[in-house]
């Protein structure tokens, strides 16, 4: 997962540009975000990248950085076909 | 000393052949040298192109990254072992060996067998040129006269015979002289290198060890070897070689630089020994203090710990002889056996009275009830450690919590649905209020769950009930509720006394059961005279799987009352297998009226016995006048630095005494203030609190400001350490108003 692809979401979600939006960038109402805005990218974080984010977990993130580690973190682990089946 | 000239000649020409020997390994070595390095360069770069080619993704990079951090650490590793074989070998172009024992193993040829820094060997044809100090055929030089000998190699004990041992002078390259040695030349040549001035770092004395000494430093049989030496005797010295010695057997038994800790008194200390080891050919050994220890278990906590040396100072510069006696009081008693056993009954009861539990609800249900809880976290006690068994609680809790959500959040939709507001938005809105409450759920665990250590000791001092029911069947001292009270106030504030920050860090390491430090296998402890049980204590928990060696001195203790009786608490608390405590009682450092002069400050002297080198009397110069007394200690200056003593130390009684003879001292003449945590080279005229400079020497020492007449113990201790600091010359200024009466002295 590209860190853009969570900006772009994060974008999507709450319909702004990603202009000085970075991982430093906080949740926080500073920052222009409001609470629902988080449970809205939460929700669609847990769609786009088939993961579940529990909610005791969600006041630990701080800035957008610490939920792209945390959905890092947690993505599925990637299938791979056995050495035997791959055909060359 | 006159010698064949046939001898020299052949003595030289040995030396010529050694000489030519280690320049083909120095330039082999160089070679390897720089294609290691051209290796790392090309690694590393190769390392960052890749890294960058793969992805501009900084998870991927990363990855990418560290498949590669582990052979550049080999190499590097390696490296750096080319690097100071290299820097010894140049060493040895000058300074080839300083000695040499023909031996004869019983029923083969005789062996000459010449000692240096380093193995010189033809790999070739298997000619050993000079044997490391350190192998064990080297010790029959340090511990044997001619005649009958024996060492211990890994095979078991080889006997024989020494019929020459020699001691050379080589330098530059090139023979100065050779002396063959019985016990009284060796002496000389000693008391000829003792003589000179000291050097601005401590060095290392592979030349001169003595026999007892190399009992120490090679000593493989105890895993907690404790060494009382007398001021002086190399104690410090002994405790390098001995790593260096280590780390040598430590080639077949796997020992790295990082299994060896040397735990030092201060900063300044660390790096005064700094260069031993490096000119040894060992390096990358850690030197901590104590206090370093203690941070790195409270990270992170918001609060500044005392040092040692601070105490030292607020304890002797504290005129108010009652709050004197508290501050001393609560050390002694809370760094001491009898409150470690309270604070490990407190541990016990932790989870039973301290921390306070509740019941749990989620979804309007009792999910889990405070007994329940109460009892999981009791249930692996003494097993595993209570913050893990606390963290496997939390995450039982939220098993549950997360199982009953699907249904939970149904029912908050509902809710939000009954909210006209929110109609359009029923998900995000009912999934805000999950977030909500498990937020507020989490927090609500977390006053259980995580423990606030301050607070908890806190509560020891305040509490006094609690308090008293964990002291039950203990001898308390006589003001212990003095010693409540004063540290109850104490740690109000942003600093915490010394005591407290070791005791905290206590508590933290055994509520968490912290194993950073499993791998340590080494530990050396300098100036352990200073220490308390709880710092051995601390040293146990956190050093497990370590052999110790610990040097002392019980006549160097500052404002604390100390004898040999601590080298058994040491013993009993570290409880190793095997251990002895061995003496060293011969000073090496400073002459013998030094040493004698000294020896009226202690009450043991019965131990201290010199190396019969002399020198001039120390002098007592009295002045009730300040002003003059400054005069004459700068005339006492400028005649030491006349006599050609390159560093000449001015002892204070305090920091705050150094300070203030600094101020008036700048302008006039050239000296420096060394303060904690600071050094340049120690060549000069230094100015320096007695606590700081114990370890250190100097060629030339003034006493400023102390009484030679003094009936304070601690004093008395002050004066002893400062007095044995002088190798050569010692002057002692006082300023008091009584008449010196110590006898004979000058």
């Amino acid at each position: 997962m590209e860190f853009t692809e969570i900006i772009d979401l994060f974008c999507e979600v709450l319909s702004i540009d990603d202009e000085g939006i970075d991982k430093t960038t906080g949740l926080t109402e500073e920052y222009g975000f409001e609470p629902i805005d988080i449970a809205k990218l939460v929700i669609a974080a847990e769609e786009r990248f088939d993961i579940v984010i529990h909610d005791e977990d969600v006041a630990s993130f701080k800035t957008i950085g610490d939920m792209a580690d945390y959905i890092q973190k947690n993505l599925p682990e990637p299938a791979f076909l056995p050495e035997h089946l791959i055909y060359r | 000393m006159e010698h064949d000239y046939n001898e020299f000649k052949a003595e030289e020409a040995y030396l010529a052949e050694t000489i030519s020997q280690i320049e083909v390994l120095l330039s082999n070595a160089l070679e390897i040298n720089s294609n290691s390095e051209e290796n790392i360069v090309s690694s590393k770069k190769e390392m960052w192109e890749d890294a960058e080619l793969f992805s501009d993704n900084p998870f991927e990079r990363l990855l990418t990254i560290n498949q590669f951090f582990e052979p550049i650490g080999i190499q590097i590793a390696s490296y750096e072992s080319i690097v100071n074989k290299i820097k010894i070998l140049k060493q040895m172009l000058n300074n080839t060996y300083f000695a040499r024992v023909d031996f004869t193993e019983d029923g083969e040829d005789t062996e000459k067998i010449y000692i240096g820094r380093a193995n010189i060997i033809n790999e070739d044809v298997f000619n050993i040129y000079v044997y490391d100090w350190r192998a064990p055929v080297a010790s029959i030089f340090y511990r044997f006269e001619v005649g009958e000998v024996y060492y211990d190699a890994p095979m078991g004990r080889i006997n024989g015979n020494v019929s020459l041992k020699r001691q050379y002078e080589i330098k530059n390259g090139k023979l100065d002289y050779f002396f063959d040695a019985n016990i009284n030349i060796a002496d000389e040549f000693l008391r000829t290198m003792l003589s000179e001035n000291t050097s601005p770092k401590m060095k290392a004395i592979v030349e001169t060890i003595q026999r007892n000494q190399d009992m120490i430093i090679r000593d493989m049989e105890n895993d907690l070897l404790i060494v009382q030496g007398v001021a002086g005797s190399g104690k410090t010295s002994v405790a390098l070689h001995r790593v260096a010695y280590l780390m040598y057997q430590g080639l077949t038994s796997k020992l790295k630089a990082g299994d060896i800790i040397i735990i030092s008194p201060n900063d300044f200390f660390s790096q005064y020994i700094s260069d031993v080891l490096p000119d040894l050919g060992e390096t990358n050994i850690e030197s901590l203090i104590f206090e370093e220890l203690c941070k790195s278990i409270l990270t992170p906590v918001f609060c500044e710990l005392q040092t040692r040396n601070q105490l030292f100072e607020s304890l002797i510069t504290c005129d108010d002889f009652s709050k004197k006696e508290i501050m001393k009081s609560s050390i002694e008693f809370k760094a001491s056996k009898t409150f470690i056993t309270i604070l490990g009954r407190f541990i016990e009861v932790f989870e039973n009275q301290v921390i306070e539990f509740e019941d749990i609800y989620y979804d309007d249900v009792c999910i889990f009830d405070k007994q329940f809880l109460r009892d999981f976290v009791s249930k692996k006690s003494g097993k595993i450690p209570l913050v893990a068994r606390l963290g496997n609680l939390e995450i039982v809790v939220f098993e549950k919590v997360r199982e009953m959500r699907k249904t939970r959040i149904v029912k908050l939709e509902n809710l939000v649905r009954e909210q006209d507001d929110h109609v359009l938005e029923v998900a995000a809105y009912a999934r805000l209020l999950s977030i909500q409450e498990s937020a507020e759920l989490l927090g609500m665990i977390r006053r259980f769950t995580e423990i606030d250590y301050l607070k908890a000791y806190k509560r020891l001092f305040k509490d006094k009930v609690l308090f008293y029911q964990l002291a039950e069947g203990l001898i308390l001292p006589k003001n212990i509720e003095n010693i409540l009270q004063y540290t109850s106030k104490n740690i109000q504030s942003y600093e915490l006394l010394y005591e407290d920050g070791l005791l905290l860090s206590y508590l933290k390491a055994k509520l968490t059961g912290i194993q950073d430090y499993y791998n340590i296998k080494q530990v050396v402890v300098d100036e352990a005279q200073d220490y308390y049980p709880i710092h051995f204590e601390l040293l146990r928990m956190l050093f497990v799987n370590a052999k110790y060696t610990i040097l002392g001195d019980v006549n160097q203790t500052i404002e604390k009352e100390t004898d040999l009786t601590i080298y058994n608490d040491i013993e009993l608390i570290l409880n190793k297998e095997a251990s002895s405590v061995v003496s060293m009682s011969k000073s090496f450092r400073c002459t013998s009226e030094i040493l004698d002069f000294s020896e009226k400050f202690i009450e043991n002297k019965t131990e201290l016995e010199s190396f019969n080198r002399h020198g001039e009397a120390p002098k007592i110069i009295h002045c009730n006048n300040p002003l003059e007394l400054e005069e004459l200690l700068i005339a006492e200056i400028n005649e030491s630095e006349v006599l050609g003593y390159e560093s000449i130390g001015v002892l204070c009684r305090s920091d705050k005494a150094a300070k203030e003879l600094y101020s008036r001292l700048k302008g006039r003449i050239n000296i420096k203030r060394i303060v904690e945590g600071f050094i340049s080279a120690v060549t000069g005229v230094f100015i320096i609190p007695v606590y700081l400079a114990k370890g250190l020497e100097f060629d030339s020492v003034l006493i400023y400001g102390m009484n030679p007449n003094s009936n304070d113990e601690a004093d008395k201790k002050l004066l002893y350490i400062a007095s044995t600091r002088a190798l050569h010359r010692l002057s002692l200024f006082d300023s008091s108003n009584e008449e010196v009466d110590l006898d004979g002295i000058y």
